[in-house]
């Protein structure tokens, strides 16, 4: 098993380390609300066609309802044309208790609309929203400190911690666009990326997490993000 | 109809890699489970074992008149089949249809008798699906046969999650059949040395579930 580390792998015709201004993003993420920040080479984001599939089937309620929910985005092969133009990601995690995470009913709350008296499903959106804007603030930063173009990747879908209250996806069903590009993105898995995996390979306890699960089930669980970076 | 959706016994990590020793356990044991949920066939194959074939994609996809999210099944930016040879290895497994049955295609199944069988075929797949998952497959993929409308839905006015907006009513259970993915379930069984009845016009009720 790969050790942790925050730089975790290093490949043909790329320097040893990345640039200093990386680790720089990569503690940055850790102020910001991240429980781990690993610097990887964009050679270890592993982009499978069974991953949108799990969106899919079985279908997700928010498949198809979002504009950054499969069947929509991108392809995985857009997604791997995305990540071949650059060299280095920042992958981070927020720790979710299972409590939250694995509550009883709680994807009966979410889709729904009417909220557990625990407030679980409000914590559980509060955690996605965190990492929502740990990326943007990433994307930001690197921009700030004069990196080129940069990539973001959430988790989840963006319209539960966004337009819970609206009744769709204005960016899906309207030409009006999106009603908070400053903070929604494509998560990680709805571009095929494998968030599990990459999780394990980064040395973070992982564990699936399904309708069935109940908080004693699980340690814990994660929400992960990622940020394609070039130095 | 119900359903009895079980709590998960235990929940494994996901691993770095599969390991091969644990992997080999793993599929055994899910083809005992199968077995002890009904299954009269089980076979572990490798995914280039899986038979692709277009004309059945295209039977299925001119069916269309009693249409579900999982039939047909239409992906524009997705392939399936990619994403079914991404694996190594699946479960493949049958349940004996009542005497007589015949292939039901996608269409509404009014024999009670036909019906309940398709249900056992789809709390079967599921069950194994489930297995997987919860034993750090979290990619495994269950595929049935027949239209999951049909079989789970046929008291309803429609397929719920094909209008924006709406979420399948049974996403524990709701998956794609193995020809809605083009996939030659006949073919698999007559290469696993399952006897199949005369002239093939009884039901085969078979089930794949992609692990890893």
């Amino acid at each position: 098993m790969m050790a942790p580390s925050k730089t975790l792998c290093r490949s043909k015709g790329k320097p040893d380390h990345p640039a200093a201004g990386i680790e720089h993003l990569r503690r940055f993420a850790l102020t910001r609300g991240a429980d781990d920040a690993v610097i990887i080479s964009t050679e270890d984001v592993i982009v499978d066609p069974r991953v949108r599939f799990k969106c899919m089937i079985p279908k997700c309620y928010m498949s198809g309802n979002c504009a950054h929910c499969p069947p929509h985005g991108y392809s995985v092969q857009e997604v791997r044309e995305i990540v071949s133009h650059y060299e280095w990601a920042i992958f981070f995690r927020k720790k979710v208790d299972s409590a939250i995470i694995a509550a009883k009913n709680i994807h009966k709350a979410i889709d729904s609309g009417i909220m557990d008296d625990k407030g679980n499903a409000i914590n559980l959106g509060g955690h996605y929203i965190l990492v929502f804007t740990i990326v943007k603030l990433l994307q930001k930063k690197a921009a700030e400190a004069g990196f080129g173009r940069t990539h973001g990747f959430a988790a989840g879908n963006c319209r539960d911690p966004f337009c819970h209250l609206q009744p769709t996806c204005q960016n899906l069903m309207t030409d009006k666009g999106c009603r908070h590009p400053e903070l929604s993105s494509f998560s990680m898995e709805s571009c095929g990326m494998d968030v599990y995996r990459m999780a394990a390979r980064a040395g973070w306890d992982q564990f699936p997490i399904g309708g069935t699960c109940e908080p004693d089930s699980i340690p814990r669980g994660s929400l992960m993000g990622l940020v394609l970076v070039n130095p | 109809m119900t359903f009895n959706i079980e709590k998960p016994k235990a929940v494994s990590r996901i691993a770095v890699q599969d390991d091969p020793g644990i992997l080999a356990d793993n599929l055994k044991q899910l083809c005992e489970k199968a077995e002890r949920g009904g299954a009269m066939d089980t076979i572990v194959i490798d995914a280039d074992q899986v038979v692709f074939s277009s004309s059945i994609r295209e039977r299925v996809n001119a069916d269309d008149g009693y249409p579900s999210v999982h039939w047909p099944l239409l992906y524009p930016k997705d392939d399936i089949v990619e994403a079914i040879c991404a694996y190594q290895y699946g479960v493949f497994f049958r349940i004996s249809p009542p005497p007589g049955m015949p292939a039901c295609g996608g269409g509404p199944i009014d024999d009670i008798r036909y019906r309940n069988s398709y249900v056992r075929l789809y709390n079967l797949v599921t069950m194994i699906e489930s297995a997987c998952f919860y034993n750090g497959y979290h990619l495994s993929m269950g595929l049935a046969s027949g239209n999951c409308r049909s079989v789970l839905c046929s008291d309803e006015k429609r397929c719920w999650p094909m209008l924006k907006g709406k979420a399948c009513i049974h996403p524990n259970k709701g998956r794609p059949s193995m020809e809605a993915a083009g996939i030659d379930a006949l073919a698999m069984a007559g290469h696993a040395g399952w006897h199949l009845n005369e002239n093939n016009r009884e039901a085969l009720l078979a089930g794949l579930v992609m692990v890893t």
